[in-house]
């Protein structure tokens, strides 16, 4: 039986209580909107000793991404949170972080760069940056999937860094009912992190010099990875199901009234909780009409969407974005 | 000598320098002072050619090396190493201009590291372009001689005394003609930063070199040596907030000594010249001052 305490907390509190709980070891962080209350939940967990990491307050993003590479390096766990313009001023430290595959788990509730409200523009121009990026719909999961982030991100089959996406404002500030997990229960679920390498030991009494394979040979390696974190996904949603009772689909894409269903919305974080009022009401005056929601949109579960499709045999997905690429068709 | 020589090497030659350049001298007798139980990180610049080393290198972009050597300190103290050296080798380049700001915020935040910069004066790893560093009226490719514009136009800044700016523990100029004094000061900083954790020491070494400032290489100590005889590159330290001038020649050299050895300055006039000098020598004046004070 699993001792959970139940609080009404915004999304960013969730997050930053994750990462007490996950016993994070090095922080780095930059205040911006809407992410500020994490870096200061957390500041106050390591000031009051509730939490004992070491917390670099970085003078900026990029500053804060390369922080992150120098501490992970070292071989242990490492956390971040950012949003927006923030994570854009972090691209050129934010693409590395994969080259030297360490975990890093960075939250960020997500913010257009070019106002203060929530679209994925900033997300999405980070998908090409090696990051596995798992979308999350509430306050809870984004607790759950923080967890679930540093175990996926540090198992040796993949060893890739994570980003937990949340929606500014309806998701990072707005307050929620949250189950909050024991200590003792967190730590059976997500041990402390054992690197498969470490690149930067003083102790070690000889030196390697450090060979990464060619351009080529890398990005197969890294392409493996995140083929290898489909099932990895899959396999922490549903330890951390048998754990804490609560899982999310698969952990790839979570279907909703999907049986005989003729066409399906797809949607992504929070809007998904207002497309499924709208498929109730729809179901209720006789429609077929389903749900997915694409929780993990990098790795891509391509092959899910068509399993899904085959098993139910909807005719049509209308996708539903939050983000815009001008000159592609919006999307 | 036993100064000098020093019977545990990490770096190991050869390396990938070009002949006649400094940087070797200033990696070398850097981290072979340091010892095996260091780190050290190194951005884009000449010092990406300083060879094969018998430490960790820890990764890092163009403008974050103090940031990355930050992430480093830290994530070695949580993983239990209490008393590793976290290094910084940067060029001028990367500490003048876009690394400045990572610097600058790694200083304040009382990082423990031991921050080298080579200074040699330009963006000579990418090609000879002007720096933040470049001395007024030297040529490079971005400020070439031509019909209109003859070299650079203004002044360089001083990140030295940026650096003082930051109340660190240690910031001292050295030259390569006098390696006991470098390896002084690299224990010094050894001491104060990683020993005694009184935050960021920041040593800059002139870095002479012979493909940007075209001379023949092997005129490399002869030009140290006259940098600092003519006023040119004052070697000077400032521990916790005293001042000492290190180097002080009776009377300064004529700076044309200096100048006329290099094909970067050969197109200045007299009047450039003794402009320049006027301009070091206003310098050296407030840097006897300071010696004087003692601050």
């Amino acid at each position: 039986m699993v001792k959970e305490k139940v609080e009404f907390i915004t999304g960013n509190d969730a997050v930053a209580y994750a990462v007490k709980l996950a016993r994070v070891k090095v922080i780095a962080a930059y205040p911006i909107t809407p992410q500020s209350p994490v870096t200061e939940k957390l500041s106050e967990y390591v000031a009051n000793g509730e939490l004992d990491a070491e917390f670099i307050k970085v003078e900026g993003e990029h500053s804060c991404l390369a922080a992150m590479r120098g501490a992970g390096v070292c071989g242990v766990r490492t956390f971040t949170a950012t949003c927006g313009p923030g994570l854009m001023y972090a691209h050129e430290n934010l693409e590395c972080v994969h080259r030297d595959r360490t975990p890093l788990v960075i939250a960020v509730p997500n913010r257009s760069y070019s106002s203060l409200f929530p679209d994925y523009t900033d997300s999405m121009c980070e998908a090409t940056t090696g990051f596995i990026q798992l979308f999350v719909e509430s306050a809870q999961e984004a607790l759950d999937t923080t967890l679930q982030g540093f175990r996926i991100a540090e198992d040796h089959r993949v060893l890739m860094p994570l980003m937990v996406l949340y929606d500014g404002y309806v998701t990072s500030h707005t307050g929620a009912t949250v189950r909050l997990p024991s200590q003792e229960d967190v730590d059976k679920f997500l041990p402390p992190f054992k690197p498969y390498v470490v690149r930067v030991d003083p102790s070690r009494s000889e030196y390697i010099q450090w060979e990464r394979p060619g351009v080529p040979l890398q990005e197969m390696e890294h392409e493996m990875a995140m083929t290898n974190a489909k099932e990895v996904i899959k396999e922490a949603n549903e330890e951390y199901a048998k754990i804490f009772g609560r899982s999310y689909g698969d952990g790839l894409v979570e279907p909703y009234r999907v049986e005989d269903a003729d066409v399906v919305l797809v949607t992504m974080a929070s809007m998904t909780g207002t497309a499924r009022q709208v498929v109730d009401a729809l179901r209720e005056k006789g429609k077929n009409v389903g749900l997915l929601r694409l929780r993990s949109f990098r790795p891509f579960p391509a092959e899910t969407f068509q399993e899904l499709q085959k098993k139910y045999g909807f005719r049509a997905m209308g996708v539903c974005e939050r983000d815009v690429t001008h000159g592609c068709n919006y999307g | 000598m036993s100064d000098i020589v020093t019977t545990e090497r990490v770096t190991i030659p050869p390396t990938g320098a070009c002949q006649g350049c400094a940087m070797v001298l200033i990696a070398r007798h850097t981290l072979d002072t340091l010892g095996r139980n260091s780190v050290v990180t190194i951005p884009a610049s000449c010092g990406a050619w300083s060879g094969a080393m018998l430490i960790d290198r820890g990764p890092t972009q163009f403008p974050s090396a103090a940031a990355a050597a930050s992430g480093i300190a830290a994530g070695l103290r949580a993983a239990g190493h209490k008393n590793t050296n976290v290094v910084v080798i940067a060029g001028d380049g990367g500490t003048y201009d876009i690394g400045l700001q990572a610097l600058s915020g790694a200083a304040e935040r009382g990082e423990r590291i031991i921050y080298v910069c080579q200074n040699n004066q330009a963006y000579m790893n990418t090609g000879i372009q002007r720096s933040g560093a470049t001395p007024r009226w030297a040529w490079t490719t971005t400020t070439p001689v031509g019909s209109v514009q003859k070299g650079k136009l203004v002044w360089p800044k001083s990140v030295p005394e940026i650096m003082e700016a930051h109340h660190i523990p240690l910031v001292a100029t050295a030259s390569i003609h006098n390696i006991p004094d470098l390896k002084r000061k690299v224990k010094l900083a050894q001491r104060l930063t990683t020993e005694e954790g009184k935050g960021l020491s920041y040593i800059e070494v002139l870095n002479t070199c012979p493909t940007g400032w075209r001379y023949p290489p092997e005129k490399m100590i002869t030009l140290a040596r006259l940098a600092v005889e003519t006023g040119f590159w004052p070697v000077y330290e400032i521990v916790e907030g005293k001042f000492k001038l290190n180097m002080k020649p009776r009377k300064l050299k004529p700076l044309k000594e200096f100048i006329k050895l290099q094909g970067r300055f050969r197109h200045l006039t007299d009047e450039q010249i003794a402009e320049t000098e006027k301009w070091v020598h206003a310098r050296w004046q407030r840097l006897l001052e300071r010696d004087e004070r003692g601050y």
